[in-house]
């Protein structure tokens, strides 16, 4: 039992945390919804950091805790794709990028589907690797802080079959969701903290009012659970345990948004103020993959299969 | 990072498995209720205990100059975790070991290690914990209960109330004002429960036979020699003693099996099939597994070394929202479970569900200390 990141993981993290630092709080020259920065992300692939499961000594986790250190960043950047699944289902490393990451039974837009780079389409019976610019990929508007695009092909016969089964597809596909989201609710939780202790009414910090305090101390308690879940499935390679992170992560991101987003009152509304960019990545993780009822239920059936008793004892994998 | 147990974690585990099913009588769930303060399962931990303490599983945590095994906190969290899962046999004598013990060999002096520490490692004794007033619940600073300096020592007068075993534990660790004035420096006595003055009455309640009481002193005399630590710094053995208590328990445990035997039922039939009920204990088990994690990380932190932090507050926090969830899902799902007869072991984990947020300090008092050291939001006023 080793539950704190080594010094090679806290220096790979700390790393990346000084490129999103240096980013500042960007203020687009026009107010957006979506933020997209080239600069980020040519110092993000400079130093390697999505290719970091790759690296010898490295893997998994380590991708794991860059995608959620990169998700802290106002700018969406495509990382759990190319840093965590395609990795993880034997890709190879010179794709074309962005990867991104279709379920072919949603009728929602894609994250990062552009026309360019590479998709991985998760079907019931199959996993495809396909060329984006051979989707037919029309541009997708919406408040959500990722751009979008939906595909206009048949996506079971898109691409080419690869060897990896769509389960395992779906377990990587949780992790980087869950280790993204974690990313974007610590976000949105630091902005909301520095905010409530600087913003003052009533002659006073808002931070003093417990009303505030114990429901961001919550928020704390759920983001912290989530992501040592995230980490833990990452470890035991179930997929019943990534369903389960990713299903309490999911349910947690709806505190998150409601909860970041009152305390800000209306400033938080505006586009000038970066909280969106956070906030509503989140809302459009929060429903993928089928949402909560998606993870639950998946979740459950790997561990609750019909047919099999259920033991009272709960040290089961440790 | 690593999540697995190492091979000698998993062997200890086994050999308290092995002990339990050696010592615990089979229908013990039944024979004791799970409850802690009957007086079957009081008379059953004051022979198991010892047993035990033979088997040098009581303080596998503790050094081996203190009379322990010498081990890492996991074993003592393991140990937690079994004893909690089965009710805790143990009985109250778990806060012997988690905290009265630690506190004593940190703070007490010489005669007091030699008279209270030899008894705590051969698991022959019992504390309660004089903290709560009836005007001093989790607003501890605001207690009253007075020891007035004597020829002889002290003389404690005051009450004390909610307190856990305290009809029978032999002894009561005590916070009290140190002087006449009403804001006196507050200092900790050891209390033999015997001592003339001492009145104990029971206050009955959902929880247990005898979980709730009131405690009251009347010039109750003590030697000097009863004062734990420094006199007049009793809030730092206080911090001290909550940081242990806080997630002292692996309260989730019995949650957990509770749950799980639930399930079981509920597979038998039929009811499991229900996609909301799957749905519901999926939620379940993603929030004991969080709890667990967030514990597991603060007993790792001891374990190296490292400082203790809020950590600790959230991982409690996280074991209540737990509790509540499970709760929730029993009643909304298999109310006709939660009766004794059908299964003690869920009617236990339901029943302990409701004081999982008041035991060892309000869950709002978790929330208080993460917004402070945490999130380091302002407080009031300051």
């Amino acid at each position: 039992m080793d539950l704190q990141p080594n010094s090679e993981q806290l220096a790979v993290v700390e790393a990346v945390a000084r490129i999103v630092e240096g980013l500042g709080h960007p203020r687009p020259a026009e107010p957006g919804y979506v933020l997209l920065s080239p600069e980020f992300a040519a110092a993000v692939e400079a130093g390697g950091f999505l290719d970091v499961a790759r690296a010898e000594g490295y893997g998994l986790t380590e991708a794991l805790m860059v995608v959620e250190a990169l998700a802290r960043s106002p700018v969406a950047l495509e990382a759990g794709t190319t840093a965590v699944v395609a990795p993880g289902l034997g890709l190879a490393a010179d794709l074309p990028r962005p990867i991104t990451l279709i379920d072919s039974t949603s009728a929602s837009p894609v994250r990062h589907l552009t026309g360019e780079g590479t998709a991985i389409i998760v079907t019931p019976a199959e996993v495809r690797v396909a060329r984006a610019q051979d989707l037919a990929v029309t541009p997708v508007s919406s408040l959500y802080a990722y751009p979008l695009g939906r595909p206009g092909v048949d996506l079971t016969k898109a691409g080419e079959r690869i060897g990896a089964t769509p389960q395992e597809a779906r377990r990587l596909w949780r992790l980087a969701l869950g280790a993204e989201a974690v990313g974007l609710m610590q976000a949105a939780l630091d902005v909301v903290v520095e905010h409530v202790k600087t913003r003052r009414q009533f002659g006073q910090p808002l931070g003093v009012f417990q009303a505030i305090q114990h429901r961001l101390s919550e928020c704390e308690v759920v983001v912290r659970g989530g992501r040592m879940l995230v980490l833990e499935a990452a470890f035991r390679g179930t997929g019943a345990a990534a369903a389960l992170a990713a299903l309490h992560i999911q349910e947690s991101a709806g505190r998150l948004n409601y909860e970041t987003q009152q305390f800000h009152g209306a400033i938080g509304l505006t586009l000038e103020y970066p909280l969106h960019y956070w906030t509503y990545r989140l809302r459009l993780l929060q429903g993928e993959l089928g949402g909560p009822a998606g993870q639950g239920l998946d979740g459950a059936e790997g561990l609750w299969p019909a047919g099999t008793p259920i033991a009272e004892d709960f040290v089961r994998e440790d | 990072m690593e999540f697995n147990w190492t091979d000698e974690h998993r062997a200890f585990r086994g050999r308290l498995r092995e002990v339990l099913a050696r010592e615990l009588p089979a229908d013990w769930p039944r024979l004791s209720g799970y409850d802690n303060g009957s007086e079957y399962s009081v008379a059953f931990s004051r022979r198991f205990c010892p047993v035990l303490a033979a088997e040098g599983l009581l303080i596998p945590h503790w050094p081996k100059a203190d009379g322990g095994g010498g081990l890492d906190a996991f074993h003592h969290w393991i140990l937690g975790e079994e004893m909690w899962s089965n009710g805790e046999p143990r009985g109250y004598q778990y806060m012997s070991v988690n905290w009265v013990g630690p506190a004593i060999l940190r703070f007490g002096t010489e005669e007091q290690k030699a008279t209270h520490i030899p008894r705590i490692c051969g698991g022959t004794v019992s504390y309660c914990q004089g903290f709560s007033e009836p005007e001093a619940g989790s607003d501890l600073a605001a207690l009253t209960t007075r020891a007035i300096e004597t020829d002889r020592g002290f003389s404690i007068s005051g009450q004390k109330i909610w307190t856990s075993a305290a009809s029978f534990a032999d002894f009561c660790i005590l916070l009290a004002r140190t002087g006449p004035e009403a804001k006196a420096p507050i200092s900790v006595f050891i209390v033999p429960m015997d001592t003339p003055g001492v009145t104990v009455r029971r206050i009955p309640s959902l929880q247990g036979e005898r979980s709730l009481h009131e405690v009251f002193f009347d010039e109750v005399e003590v030697p000097a020699g009863a004062v734990l630590g420094p006199l007049n710094d009793g809030w730092s053995i206080t911090r001290h003693v909550l940081a242990n208590e806080r997630i002292g328990a692996p309260r989730y445990a019995l949650t957990w099996k509770g749950l799980n035997r639930a399930l079981e039922h509920m597979r038998q039939d039929g009811r499991l099939k229900r996609e909301t009920v799957r749905l519901e204990a999926a939620r379940c088990e993603a929030a004991i597994r969080a709890a667990r994690l967030m514990s597991l990380q603060v007993i790792d932190r001891r374990v190296k070394g490292l400082e203790v932090d809020a950590g600790v507050n959230a991982a409690r926090y996280a074991m209540v929202m737990a509790d509540r969830l499970v709760a929730e899902f029993l009643a909304n799902n298999c109310s006709d479970l939660l009766f004794a007869d059908v299964d003690p072991i869920i009617a236990a984990a339901f029943k302990r569900s409701n004081s999982m947020g008041i035991a060892a300090g309000a869950a709002e008092v978790q929330l208080n200390l993460i917004s402070q050291h945490l999130l380091k939001l302002p407080r009031a006023g300051r």
